[in-house]
């Protein structure tokens, strides 16, 4: 195996060179430029009740969940999901197939959030808007517990 | 400080005989093979896609890494080698290449028994698809893994994604599986920079392609 190597600086006028060429490919390429999360698996054997497959839903609708917990709190649910609601690819979330657990970017804290059928947050972690994070490393549980969830990313 | 090439032609972008690296990893020829060899530029099983020390609730422990060799706190080294996945991802390009079909593949077993394992975590935190950015033979195993839900944007100890990864050490293949299923050309490094201080000419080409394909649809 190779180790990892440094990081620098790129000059920028070695890119200028190949621009004809690679904007051939670029035409060529252009029109298969197609992709997105269509399942998402969590393993959790800390917190059985948010593990299981996922599936995206649109920005517009809004998780049964955080309904629940905005009523609670006497918030308004649809303005503070457009406020809450940051990510995903066109500000999908996920919903378990189950029950109404569900793994949505939080725009505030810009963390993803898994949260439980009752609404509220087992896990979170800070991560890339378009798409939750696979790795357990990148997680936290939310009762301050060590214990982390693994996702199965699958894209199409 | 002079220019020194891997076999594979990749730049070390290290200095191999700086002062203190013979006392830090040892002479030519007398490293340690689980740690860090800055002659061949390669490392072992302690610093990446080893097995990690693990707590109670299967939780991945954090610590000093092996050898110091990267300064920041990270998965610590179990003594165990390699991963099983890592071992797997080693063992696809082979088996494949000698007429074995991929869903029999030692990866495939391991996954179908074990599918969490596509996002394990090793030394270096080293995902799978990091692993598969460390040898000409293991990047052919990145669009299997993807399929199987490998993260494309996870980030190892070094803040490198499996893109920068790739681009470090100049595999064009698992670059362009990773830009096929939407890893970005400028995430953490970005790629282009690790590639260029690498002289990664493979890697540089295909990024170039996708940057500009990219650029055009804004």
């Amino acid at each position: 195996m190779s180790s990892p190597s440094s990081n620098g600086t790129r000059p920028a006028s070695s890119r200028s060179g190949k621009f004809i060429l690679t904007l051939v490919w670029a035409i060529r390429l252009t029109s298969c430029f197609v992709y997105s999360v269509t399942k998402i698996v969590v393993y959790a054997e800390a917190e059985p009740s948010v593990s299981g497959t996922y599936l995206p839903k649109p920005r517009t609708e809004v998780p049964e969940g955080f309904k629940d917990v905005c009523v609670e709190n006497g918030w308004d649910v649809e303005a503070t999901w457009v406020k809450l609601n940051g990510g995903g690819e066109d500000g999908a979330w996920y919903k378990k197939e189950s029950d109404r657990s569900y793994i949505y970017h939080n725009a505030l804290d810009g963390s993803w959030w898994i949260d439980g059928p009752d609404g509220l947050g087992v896990y979170k972690g800070v991560g890339p808007d378009w798409a939750p994070m696979g790795m357990s490393t990148a997680w936290k549980a939310i009762d301050g517990g060590s214990h982390t969830p693994t996702l199965a990313i699958y894209r199409n | 400080m002079s220019s020194y090439y891997r076999k594979d032609g990749v730049k070390i972008t290290h200095d191999p005989y700086a002062p203190g690296m013979k006392e830090k990893y040892g002479a030519p020829g007398g490293t340690d093979n689980e740690g860090f060899d800055p002659y061949a530029d390669s490392v072992g099983a302690g610093i990446y896609s080893g097995t990690v020390q693990r707590a109670a609730d299967g939780s991945v422990v954090i610590g000093k890494q092996y050898q110091g060799h990267n300064p920041r706190p990270g998965p610590v080294y179990s003594g165990g080698g390699y991963t099983p996945i890592s071992e797997a991802i080693s063992r696809f390009h082979p088996e494949t290449n000698s007429g074995v079909a991929e869903a029999d593949t030692t990866l495939a077993k391991l996954l179908h028994a074990h599918p969490d394992l596509v996002n394990d975590v090793a030394t270096g935190g080293a995902s799978p698809l990091h692993t598969c950015g460390m040898s000409r033979s293991n990047q052919h195993a990145a669009a299997f893994l993807i399929h199987a839900g490998a993260d494309i944007a996870a980030l190892d100890t070094y803040r490198y994604t499996p893109m920068d990864r790739m681009a470090s050490n100049n595999l064009a293949i698992g670059a362009q599986a990773l830009l096929a299923f939407g890893a970005d050309p400028d995430a953490h490094g970005p790629p282009f920079d690790v590639a260029m201080d690498a002289e990664a000419k493979d890697v540089l080409a295909v990024l170039e392609r996708y940057e500009t394909r990219v650029e055009s649809k804004r």
